[in-house]
Order: structure tokens, then sequence, then C-alpha cells
């Protein structure tokens, strides 16, 4: 009796541990920008950051949850565009995450950190399987002091079609606490070999604000008094704010020729008073004529 | 009467004269001019966001315009520079030195439009390498830029010269590989451990900043009859050890391991580090396979 009691017990002593050799090979996983220093912030504030978790052997989909370590009432304030839980898809090797910070107003100043961990799930089993992770360290600071910082990364000359207006394609990087933009600007235009001056025009409205923490994308255009034609051109464009130029720019375009279609919509765009005036009188002349057959 | 008829007579013949024997010729020499490089961009004016372990591409377009027209540009040549500018590298550095850390040189223009008038615009793809340095805050090179500079030449031997406006910011990027996707301890009878016989992984530090390691249990060792291990029965440590012995019992919440510290890379040969790890089953635990997830995450290093 007793020899049998230990031959069912002893199993349970003599536990086998098994796991399987699997393959040697593993992919990269990490993430750039690996920290959010959002240190200008005011009560109200929305704040956008947009980190891409990498990896170098996209074979599969991988699925990823997010772990965010932070103590309230920050961490309310902190959202992902993708979810706690998603899945980054097969063959892409950056994959994009915005993290928002929006700051309530009559919050408490001062600093709050913490991290936001994305850790891979991968599919194994019969094994101790090694998930691999990355970590965004989150700093914020909660003042009230207006912070102004811009840049103005990229601006270039678009191929317009024959008649349009020379435009500029501007974008504005605005990483201060406060909304940002141009309030001048002047925009030389030259013939293809950059010795005839054909026209300068000087802009002191119409330019985009872009939101604090933001970055924005837009075209300016710089209405000209007459009608420019196929053939290539230089520009010159610089920007002001407070009087000083903050931006410039100098490069060729091509006025490329335009379809019958463009050609109208230009029609349109310049004489659009008249057409309008036009329009205006034709029906008041067919509203009378209705009026007198109704009267007949 | 008669003299006015005279007069109008001689001019004729003055003027048929000069006409007869005047062989007038024109004759103009047009200049060779220098070309110009403008509108030079990089990655659209975007940050460059690099993948760990492995290169990235980025591109360099730019206006190449030359008043003697398109025969000038078309066969020219081009040299572009994709290079962090401060801290001792610059456009004039970068061209004798070049090197994958921040210093790209290219020859190659891809015409992306067909040369019309007297100009052309062009693009050169950059692989840049997992450790191309960054200049993001809190990067060593903190409010620099990666600039570009396209240095183009005509068969005349004229040359022009054209830099971005205002250069981009290269991120940081935080990665490692474990060389290994999983640890085998093999079989082990209950109430015994696996003494000085370590599992080891790996890491390698594929990003371009120096990078600490945490590490915790995603889920802990699980029988197919869902019978557990404690997770702190699992211990890791950065030298071979008996276990116990030195190591740090595994936890389900991520724990930075102490004094590992990889730097960052500066060659495709990567820093590594090597985690080594043992197991103690404790007594009455049933036999069967178990299987379980560790977590091995990368820490960004100032």
């Amino acid at each position: 009796m007793r020899a049998k009691h230990l031959f069912l017990v002893f199993p349970l002593f003599l536990a086998i541990f098994i796991l399987f050799p699997v393959s040697p090979t593993y992919a990269a996983f990490g993430i750039s920008p690996p920290f959010l220093n959002a240190d200008h912030l005011v009560p109200g504030a929305k704040y956008e950051q947009t980190v891409y978790l990498v990896q170098d052997q996209p074979n599969q989909d991988l699925n990823i949850v997010a772990n965010l370590t932070m103590n309230e009432p920050a961490r309310s304030w902190v959202s992902i565009d993708k979810g706690f839980n998603f899945t980054i898809p097969q063959g892409t090797r950056q994959f994009p995450v915005t993290i928002t910070i929006s700051v309530p107003q009559g919050v408490t100043l001062g600093a709050y950190n913490g991290n936001l961990t994305f850790t891979t799930q991968p599919s194994s089993a019969g094994q101790v399987t090694i998930a691999l992770g990355a970590q965004v360290a989150i700093n914020l600071t909660i003042g009230t002091g207006t912070f102004e910082k811009y840049s103005v990364p990229l601006i270039q000359f678009p191929d317009i079609q024959e008649g349009q207006s020379p435009a500029v394609h501007v974008k504005f990087e605005n990483d201060g606490n406060v909304p940002e933009g141009f309030d001048g600007a002047t925009y030389e235009l030259y013939d293809q070999y950059d010795s005839v001056r054909l026209a300068y025009v000087q802009k002191s409205t119409g330019f985009p604000t872009t939101a604090p923490f933001t970055i924005a994308d837009y075209n300016i255009s710089f209405p000209l008094d007459f009608y420019l034609g196929i053939g290539q051109y230089w520009g010159v464009v610089n920007f002001y704010k407070n009087g000083q130029v903050v931006a410039s720019q100098k490069t060729v375009f091509n006025v490329l020729k335009a379809t019958w279609y463009q050609k109208a919509l230009n029609y349109i765009a310049d004489e659009w008073v008249y057409i309008l005036i036009g329009f205006i009188l034709l029906m008041i002349v067919l509203a009378l004529a209705l009026w007198r057959n109704k009267r007949k | 009467m008669v003299v006015s008829i005279s007069a109008l007579v001689a001019s004729v013949f003055v003027v048929q004269t000069i006409f007869a024997f005047t062989n007038l010729s024109s004759q103009v020499t047009v200049g060779t001019a220098a070309p110009s490089v403008t509108g030079v961009v990089i990655n659209g004016g975007s940050p460059i966001t690099l993948v760990g372990n492995a290169t990235t591409t980025v591109n360099v377009t730019a206006t190449i315009t030359d008043a003697n027209g398109c025969s000038e540009i078309t066969p020219g040549t081009t040299t572009i520079l994709l290079y962090r500018n401060g801290s001792g590298v610059s456009s004039s550095t970068c061209l004798t030195t070049p090197n994958q850390l921040n210093c790209y040189q290219a020859f190659a223009f891809t015409a992306s439009s067909t040369c019309s008038g007297s100009s052309q615009t062009a693009t050169t793809t950059f692989a840049l390498q997992y450790f191309a340095q960054a200049t993001d805050v809190s990067s060593s090179f903190s409010g620099q830029k990666w600039f570009a500079t396209v240095l183009f030449r005509t068969p005349d031997n004229t040359t022009g010269t054209g830099d971005v406006l205002t250069g981009v910011t290269l991120n940081t990027t935080n990665a490692i590989n474990v060389t290994t996707s999983s640890i085998n301890y093999g079989t082990i009878t209950a109430n015994s451990d696996t003494g000085s016989t370590n599992q080891s992984t790996t890491v390698a530090n594929v990003g371009n900043s120096s990078t600490s390691l945490q590490i915790n249990a995603l889920s802990t060792l699980v029988s197919s009859s869902s019978f557990a291990i404690a997770t702190s029965s699992q211990g890791y440590y950065t030298a071979p050890f008996t276990y116990p012995g030195a190591s740090t019992p595994l936890t389900g919440t991520a724990a930075t391991v102490a004094a590992f510290t990889l730097t960052s890379p500066s060659s495709t040969t990567s820093p590594t580090g090597t985690i080594y790890w043992g197991l103690g089953v404790p007594n009455a635990t049933p036999s069967g396979t178990y299987s379980g997830t560790n977590v091995y995450a990368a820490l960004w290093h100032a």
C-alpha cells in the first residue's frame, strides 16, 4: 500500500520541466524618439508628438500592448491615437503612434513625469519566449509663461499653370505655446535667366496661423496684375515677423500649359464679380419675362 | 532744279556703292554661365527617423539651373553631402572625410524631371545607418541639424553650390536586438534548480543612443494544466552564477538591470551585453511543459 502511494506521488516530486530550443534569430525593436519633453505647457494646452515604433524585420503582423505608468492627475491627460492594444501590420518598419497631452484648465502648475511602454506580443509556445519592449519617458512641465519658438524647415515653389498666381509652399513648425504666423512677405519674380525682375509683390495679410506645438503645411499665393505665361521663372520670397526676415528662399519654378477647365476656373476666379452681376441681371430679366407672361 | 536732281543721283550712287562694296557681318560670343543649385530639401523637410539595426533611406532633392541650357546640366557631375552640421563637422570636412556617423557622400543625382529650359530637378537617396548621430533635444548634439550641400560641375568646369535652407533634425532611436528568441532551460526535476548552468541571452544596442535594459515577466511560467511556477523562480544576472547566487529574481513589473549600459554604436558592430538566466523549480511541481514570456525593454540612456 505504502509502495503504491509512493508510486503515485513520486511524479509530483519528480516534475519534469521541459522547454524546447528554438531558432536563434530575432528582430530588433525600438522607438524613436524615446522621450516626450513638453516643457512649456500651460493650463488648457494641447500637445501632440508622434513617436515611431521601429523594427528591422517586419515579416509578420506584430501585436503591441502599451502601458502607461503615470500618476493622476497627469495620467488622464495622456491619450494614444492607436489605443493601448494595436497591431503593426506586416511590412511596416516605422509605425507612427501619436501621443496627445491635453492639459485641463485649473491644474496645479509643476512638473509631471511618467513613462509609456510598448511591448511586443510574440506568438510562441512551449518555451520562455522573449518579447521586446521600448519606452517613452514623458516629462511635462506646466507653467504660465509665454514661450515662442518656431522654425520654417521647408519653403518650396510649386509649378503652376499659366494664368495662375505664383505660390509658395511652407512647412511651419511651431514649438512654442502660443499661435505663430508670418506678418509680412515679399515676392520677387524674375525671368528664366534671373536677370530681369518682372514683378514685386508685398503682402501683409492672409497668412495662416499655426497652433501651439503643431506643424502646418500651407500654400501662400502672390497675385500678379498680369498674365503669367508658359515658361520658367525665378522666384525670391522673404517672410517677415516683427519686421525681421525669418525665412527666405530663391529658386526656379515652371509655368505649365493650362487645361481648358483650368483656364475657365482662372477666368471665373478673376472675373467673378462681373459674372455674378451678369448672373443677377439675367435672373432679373428672366423674372420680369415670366411676370409679364403671367399677366398676359 | 538741276542741282537737286544731281544731288539725288549722287546720293543714290553713294548708297549703292556702300552696299555694293561693304560686307557687314555680326559676331557674338556667348559666355559660360555658372550653374546655380537651389531648392535643396532633405527628407521633404521632415525630421529623420532611423530604423534599429538597419539602414534608412533619406532623399535629398535640388534644382540645378544653368543659363547655357540643358546641354550644360545633363552631362554635369554632382557631389551631394549629407552631414550633421556642428561640433567639427561641416561641408568642407565632410567633403574630405566621409563616415557613417555624421557625414555621407553621394555622386549619383537622379533626374526627377526632364531638363526643360535651363533647369532640372534631381534626387539622390542616402542609406543612413542606424547609428547616425541624433540631433534632437536630449541628444548629444541637441540644437544641431543635418544639412545637405550639393556641388554641381558642368563639362566646362564651372561650378555651383547649394545648401539646404535650415536643415532637419535626426531623431534619437533607442532600439535593441536580442539574438535569441527564447530561453531554454531544458529538463529540471522538481525541487531542484539550474545550479551553475546558466542560459545566456545576448543583447545588442542597435539604436543611436546609449541604452539600459529593463526586464520583467509578461507571463509567468505556466503548464498546459495551468500550474504556474512563481515568477521569482527565474533569476538573471549580468555574469554567470550558481542559482540563485547573485541573480535578481524576475518580477512582473519592469526592473532596470543593474550595471548594464550599452554605449551608442559607432559602426555596424554593435555593443553587446549578456544576461544570464537560472531557474529553480519548487517542490511538488507537476511534470509537464511550461511556457512563459519575458520582456527585454530598451531604456533610453542620455
